[in-house]
């Protein structure tokens, strides 16, 4: 059964269609690259996907389940979790209880209980755990405000694991970070997807995308143009035409 | 002066009740609420209904809260249909349409409000009810902000979208600060009808919604302390100038302005930023 | 004929309200600030006005007056009090422009006494045109053309006129209409000192109108301004045209058939709440 399944997913906005009937599947343990020219509709998709928009039209499963009317934070319940392409830390909070915050889980539903529960000391001991796994623990200390893009990026992808997800939606995780600091970025996720955990993600970084996704889909103009391995697809006329045909 | 006194500081720990109830709302969970005096005169005119009715001042109280409560939960409610920058216009208009129906109705006394509350206790009792209410909205702040709930408030206020990505369910928490905030207001609301013992809607207006918003302003918002400061000097700034009493709305509305610019994080701010030269 | 004469002087007080909202909606979309001291501007107009009335001016030239001196207030207001704090939180504005305003009610009370002036001769207020049994004063008919004026001005000029495509450009994208050569800050004083012109103009009218000035009179139309500047979408000049007619006309109604149940200036908020309820984005064609 596949984790997730979009089926004919549309969306427009204000008389432009920014999704036109899209539909992908995404197996358990998959690797899914999502590409396409600016515009294209792709974080829309995303978007759709995890809850933060409806779609006017189709619907989206996940684990079996009809989720298209859940909004976002049930489904971050039920195990789909988004990190935004801007990263959105608490900026004065330090990167420790930023990721704590992730951890919130049933007390993020209930107040009552939240108000309740005053010791962080265990859920200190996770957050730490989290950073560890995605290699920065020793800044735990450090308030977001006082740390580089890169290491802003490794908390968020943390803060995303601490609800221990099965999927992980990634809005462009890359952005505005140098090679060295993307190729880090791309190999941790590598390594989180060795871990079993089941990734798609939105990049425009074509090189490093292609180095470690399994699967690619290009979307252009809201539809989907092609999807499967990364290299045929690349071969694919209408997605050269699409890319060059942008870069002209 | 002793009776000077007294009231001077039933009517600070009012104050001080109502500040730190709407820094629940506006301070901590980042909801800024332009309407609060409503659920103030909410608890008031259902404490003093039900005191002029004959039943004992602790029902008064219950009824207070309950009143004040059920009005934030219907105004929270509101609140999260609306945008952000809507939030301040919706508060506001909840609370012109509280007044403007409050005025209409003879069974609330209309205009002319509700006269001849009789307070359970003398004027010192009055007060240690006061200082005793205050201080219970206080401990419940430091509660909420030391628990997980001031953590999720605190993220909810900084980026909604982000806290609801992250599986917080934020409505339920912003609800959850209307509740505690206005029913705070509704105590307090019971505890003014009893010693002034004559209630009218004007005392729960738009003009009272600012001055308590600005109570919470000045001292720091987000601060429990803060709230404190800004109540108590916000209440005795209009005493303190009595030698210029004709003079002392002007000087108010300027201490605003320069306040805004001088700290916009209030009292509390400055507070903080002479601790840290004092340290270094 | 009662239903007209309700309907007339509901689109007078549409218009007055419209004359407000436009500025308000103005300075909101520019800087998302609640320019609640706008109330300030308005009682300046109706001061400056009357002032010069009573000192013998003609009354067109006392209404130029109001209008210049206000138009004048508005961008100082806007540099003193609103320009330092537009890296701050929203609310830091809002109690700022609270304080001015309590401020200069005080002032206008301290200075020209709390019982309010009055125009020596007023015979505007009491002459006007006889239209067919339908008795219009000529104060009332030069407010609802002055509000037609406005908005057809304020829509020509946001549509046709370079600055007007500048203004729009800053709310939607500063950087972009800064590296067009556009000033947001010349934009923000120009939106500044016309719409506080409109709220002179308007404070002026309503004096006349009540032959009345004093302190506290611009409050509560400012409030309701900005319910309206809601209700009719941010920096919509046609949708806050509208809004503010019928909430007159509604208001003018509705305190005669709700007067049991509502206040007549609750009327207001609970149009827009009600509206709100129904369309979170407010009556504006969706954005």
């Amino acid at each position: 059964m596949n984790l997730l399944e979009i089926r004919e997913v549309s969306r427009a906005f204000g008389g432009v269609l920014a999704v036109d009937r899209v539909s992908l599947a995404v197996a358990p343990g998959a690797f899914l690259g999502l590409i396409g020219p600016n515009g294209a509709g792709k974080t829309t998709l995303l978007r759709l996907t995890c809850g933060l928009e409806r779609p006017d039209a189709g619907s989206v499963h996940f684990a079996g389940r009809d989720v298209t009317r859940l909004p976002s934070h049930r489904r971050a319940r039920a195990g789909m979790v988004l990190t935004h392409q801007v990263v959105r830390p608490f900026r004065d909070l330090d990167l420790a209880e930023n990721v704590l915050l992730g951890a919130a889980r049933e007390l993020g539903q209930n107040p009552v209980r939240a108000l309740a529960t005053f010791a962080y000391r265990r859920r200190q001991e996770e957050a730490l755990a989290l950073l560890r796994r995605v290699g920065i623990a020793e800044l735990a200390g450090r308030t977001a405000a006082e740390v580089p893009l890169g290491i802003l990026k490794r908390m968020q992808i943390a803060r995303a694991l601490a609800s221990g997800p099965r999927l992980l939606l990634l809005d462009e995780p890359l952005a505005g970070l140098n090679q060295s600091e993307a190729r880090g970025i791309g190999d941790l996720l590598t390594r989180l997807h060795a871990e079993g955990l089941t990734l798609v993600l939105i990049e425009h970084n074509l090189a490093e995308v292609l180095r470690i996704v399994e699967r690619l889909a290009v979307l252009d103009r809201g539809r989907l143009l092609a999807e499967g391995e990364p290299r045929a697809v690349m071969r694919e006329p209408e997605v050269r035409r699409a890319y060059l045909g942008e870069a002209a | 002066m002793d009776a000077y006194l007294t009231s001077l500081a039933t009517f600070v720990a009012i104050n001080v009740t109502l500040a730190l109830g709407l820094n629940l709302i506006t301070g901590f969970c980042g909801q800024v609420s332009l309407g609060h005096a409503a659920f103030f005169g909410a608890g008031a005119y259902a404490a003093a209904l039900v005191t002029t009715g004959g039943f004992p001042f602790a029902h008064g109280v219950v009824a207070a809260i309950l009143a004040a409560g059920l009005l934030g939960l219907v105004v929270g409610l509101a609140s999260l249909r609306v945008r952000e920058d809507f939030l301040a216009i919706t508060t506001m208009g909840a609370g012109f349409l509280f007044l403007g129906f409050v005025r209409k109705q003879d069974w609330l006394g209309g205009e002319f409000g509700i006269p001849g509350i009789q307070p359970p206790f003398a004027p010192r009792g009055m007060a240690v009810l006061a200082i005793l209410s205050a201080v219970l909205v206080w401990l419940a702040g430091v509660a909420v902000r030391r628990s997980w709930m001031g953590r999720i408030f605190m993220a909810i206020a900084r980026d909604e979208e982000a806290a609801s990505s992250i599986g917080i369910d934020t409505a339920r928490f912003k609800l959850a600060a209307f509740l505690l905030g206005t029913m705070s207001a509704g105590l307090a609301g019971a505890v003014y009808a009893h010693v002034v013992q004559l209630i009218v809607p004007d005392a729960f207006g738009f003009v009272q919604s600012i001055t308590i918003l600005a109570m919470v302003v000045v001292g720091g918002i987000g601060s429990n302390l803060g709230a404190v400061l800004g109540a108590v000097l916000l209440t005795l700034l209009p005493e303190m100038f009595r030698f210029v009493d004709s003079y002392k709305l002007l000087v108010y509305g300027g201490l605003l302005v320069l306040v805004m610019h001088l700290s916009p994080d209030g009292l509390v701010g400055i507070g903080r930023r002479l601790l840290r030269t004092v340290r270094r | 004929m009662f239903y007209f004469e309700l309907l007339i002087a509901g689109l007078v007080q549409g218009a007055m309200y419209a004359m407000m909202a436009l500025g308000l909606t103005l300075i909101y979309g520019l800087l998302r600030i609640l320019h609640i001291a706008h109330a300030a501007v308005f009682t300046l107009g109706g001061y400056v006005g009357v002032l010069a009335a009573n000192s013998g001016l003609p009354l067109a030239v006392a209404a130029a007056l109001a209008v210049l001196v206000a138009a004048a207030a508005g961008p100082l207001v806007y540099g003193t009090v609103y320009r330092p704090l537009l890296d701050k939180p929203p609310y830091v504005a809002l109690i700022a422009s609270i304080g001015l305003l309590i401020a200069m009610e005080d002032g206008f009370r301290l200075l020209f006494g709390p019982y309010g002036l009055s125009f020596a001769e007023n015979p505007w207020f009491v002459t006007g045109p006889d239209l067919g049994g339908i008795f219009l004063s000529w104060v009332q008919i030069a407010l609802g053309l002055a509000a037609l004026a406005a908005v057809a001005g304020l829509g020509l000029f946001a549509v046709g006129s370079r600055t007007g495509v500048a203004w729009r450009a800053t709310v939607d994208d500063p950087e972009m209409a800064r590296s067009f050569g556009v000033s947001p800050e010349r934009v923000r004083l120009l939106a500044f000192a016309l719409a506080s012109a409109l709220a002179g103009l308007a404070g002026f009218l309503v004096g006349l109108l009540n032959n009345l000035i004093e302190p506290g009179m611009g409050n509560i139309t400012s409030y309701k301004g900005l319910a309206i500047v809601v209700l009719g979408g941010l920096g919509n000049v046609p949708g806050t045209l509208w809004a503010s007619l019928l909430l007159g006309v509604a208001e003018s109604f509705g305190s005669v058939y709700l007067d049991r149940i509502l206040d007549r200036d609750a009327i207001a908020f609970f149009i827009l709440v009600a509206v709100l309820m129904w369309r979170p984005q407010g009556l504006a064609r969706g954005r």
